[in-house]
């Protein structure tokens, strides 16, 4: 949590709330990232995580 | 247009919900698209996000500047606002209710996570998962309270907030005692319960000593790289390195004052593209801070 004063003044200018994640994506594939890479850090990394503990 | 789903390693939803009955004239219920709120079910669905690592942050503000403009001084900043893990486990406690409150009034659409068949259950529906995460192990007076709190749901351990704590020392230590030996059981514990383990937070010599401890991979739910940018709350390489050997990952985050000077999306990516080119991209995720992340007033920027 960053929610202290000192810490966090707003979200990213151009992110400001989670109804918005895809433009995230979208940023890292204008930057040439894989479409398999950006799968991974949606949700396939976090996913073999969760698979690992919870299982 | 890339639109794949969401894991969210970090929301403060119930810090969010509890602190905002203060403003009981403007406050709105949790499925209800709130204008300027940084989550809410409408903007889950809009998100696509399938499950939130939902924080349970217990530490209650208070009036402490000495300790305030300790850490203040560490953000860059000074500010007398301050916080104390007093009173932790009631506080932790209500908030686990919420998580459990949220799960019973919106049942058709959120679910708590208690096992990873819940996980295949939301990433095949409309569901969204809420998992259950301590920010920091202060609630516990010992390390046998984790069976009480996987009870309750709780599937992910901080083993600090920004405070020290007799697990383990935290990003703003004053001296890096790294893991404690209760610390040292506390992950085993967690490890065998199946509560994931999650190193935002804490010390470099706290990840370090986690990261030879843990069987099972690991979250840096939400934090961002020295690499790009020098900050308390960042990761440098050799954690990062031993994260890649541990098969875990960090959740890159939109706190502001870890993505840079100019915080925005392009920033932000350079914190990935600096991970993916010197540890490939399988540690690499998503944690925003949303709801956890203070706002200015519009117009006062």
């Amino acid at each position: 949590m960053g929610r202290t004063s000192w810490e966090s003044r707003k979200p990213p200018e151009d992110l400001t709330n989670i109804g918005e994640i895809a433009k995230f994506l979208n940023k890292l594939a204008e930057y040439g990232m894989s479409d398999s890479d950006i799968r991974k850090i949606a949700f396939e990394n976090a996913l073999r995580v969760l698979r690992n503990n919870l299982s | 247009m890339v639109n794949y789903p969401i894991i969210d390693l970090h929301e403060d939803i119930a810090y969010h919900l509890m602190g905002s009955g203060r403003l009981e004239e403007e406050f709105q219920d949790f499925d209800v698209d709130v204008p300027d709120r940084q989550s809410d079910i409408p903007k889950l669905i809009r998100g696509n996000v399938k499950v939130v690592f939902s924080a349970v942050f217990p530490i209650h503000d208070t009036y402490n500047p000495m300790i305030g403009e300790r850490i203040s001084s560490g953000y860059g900043t000074r500010s007398i606002k301050s916080y104390t893990p007093a009173a932790s486990k009631l506080i932790g406690l209500e908030m686990i209710k919420i998580y459990l409150i949220l799960a019973k009034r919106f049942g058709n659409r959120l679910r708590i996570i208690e096992n990873y068949s819940d996980i295949e259950q939301v990433m095949n529906s409309d569901l969204i998962g809420l998992l259950i995460s301590l920010e920091g192990a202060d609630v516990l007076d010992d390390i046998y309270d984790l069976l009480l709190l996987h009870r309750l749901g709780v599937r992910a351990l901080g083993i600090t907030w920004n405070f020290d704590n007799r697990y383990g020392a935290s990003c703003f230590t004053r001296k890096d005692y790294g893991l404690t030996a209760d610390g040292e059981e506390l992950v085993k514990l967690a490890n065998e319960l199946g509560i994931i383990i999650d190193l935002s937070h804490a010390s470099r010599n706290t990840m370090i000593d986690v990261l030879n401890t843990s069987k099972k991979p690991v979250v840096i739910s939400h934090a961002n790289v020295q690499g790009v940018h020098k900050h308390l709350r960042n990761i440098d390489d050799e954690v990062l390195e031993l994260l890649v050997r541990n098969h875990g990952v960090i959740g890159v985050t939109m706190i502001p004052s870890t993505i840079g000077p100019r915080p925005n999306t392009d920033s932000l990516v350079r914190h990935v593209l600096y991970i993916r080119e010197r540890f490939g991209p399988d540690i690499i995720a998503i944690g925003t801070d949303f709801l956890g992340i203070e706002k200015t007033p519009r117009g006062l920027n």
